[in-house]
């Protein structure tokens, strides 16, 4: 017999990128509508610009050693405070692309929120009685070892596809979601 | 001639530039912090408190660069 899921208890897993009742709302909620699962792209997909963001502090470490002797103190404090701001900018988008670019599955309908480059919103919204498949894939060593792919959402007729790309465990986000579409 | 010399070249080149970088990013600044209220209203969270607060802050960073190209070189 397959195994349930407890759907009950809140449950906020890998830095809140794979959350059981988030506890939060989001836009076009209705009423009686309950959030059940939140994702976000798995932690681990964002290395590179976690090390880019240190790569460049490391390097200002280097262009003041080899420039000092170059740029007077003041140059050094304008140059060395600007590339610190923007490197914190840069990481912060980066922060903000990664907390509210979420997909959302609730008791009635599956929900991607996406924010592309902080300025362009998109959100696409797909009913559970809608749902004809959910299929998730894992390619590559990284995502085999952290336990992170891609979940598709196919839906009957005019009513769009929904993807959540670099998603943590998608095996169990697929169960999640096929447990609610056999529950109504 | 005394002002084309390397130095006050320098100052002038790095002045000018960070005086144009910290124009672009107060604009940047403000573009967020407008856009993390949107977001945070699309997505309610706990946390959202932090996010404006951060996107608030660097408004006035902005404007601390843009000082500091003026006053310190």
């Amino acid at each position: 017999m397959a195994e349930t899921i407890s759907l009950d208890k809140s449950e906020h897993d890998r830095f809140h990128s794979f959350c059981i009742r988030p506890g939060i709302r989001f836009e076009s909620q209705a009423e009686n509508e309950e959030i059940i699962l939140m994702l976000r792209a798995h932690p681990i997909t964002q290395l590179p610009w976690i090390l880019n963001s240190i790569f460049s502090l490391i390097l200002l470490v280097f262009f003041d050693f080899f420039t000092r002797s170059f740029f007077t103190g003041p140059q050094l404090i304008v140059i060395n405070t600007y590339v610190i701001v923007f490197t914190f900018a840069y990481a912060y988008l980066n922060v903000l692309n990664y907390f509210f670019n979420v997909g959302i599955v609730t008791n009635m309908r599956i929900v991607d929120i996406d924010f592309h480059s902080v300025i362009y919103k998109e959100v696409t919204a797909t009913k559970l009685d809608k749902i004809e498949d959910t299929t998730s894939k894992a390619s590559g060593y990284f995502s085999s070892f952290f336990n992170y792919g891609d979940l598709f959402v196919q839906t009957a007729g005019k009513e769009a596809n929904i993807e959540f790309p670099n998603v943590p465990d998608p095996q169990r986000a697929t169960k999640i979601i096929n447990e609610l579409i056999h529950r109504d | 001639m005394d002002f084309f010399s390397d130095q006050n070249l320098i100052n002038l080149f790095i002045k000018l530039f960070a005086i144009v970088l910290g124009t672009m990013y107060l604009f940047y600044a403000v573009i967020v912090y407008r856009q993390t209220n949107v977001m945070l209203k699309a997505i309610e969270d706990k946390n959202g408190l932090i996010l404006r607060t951060i996107s608030f802050i660097q408004i006035f960073i902005a404007i601390i660069l843009i000082i500091l190209a003026f006053i310190i070189i």
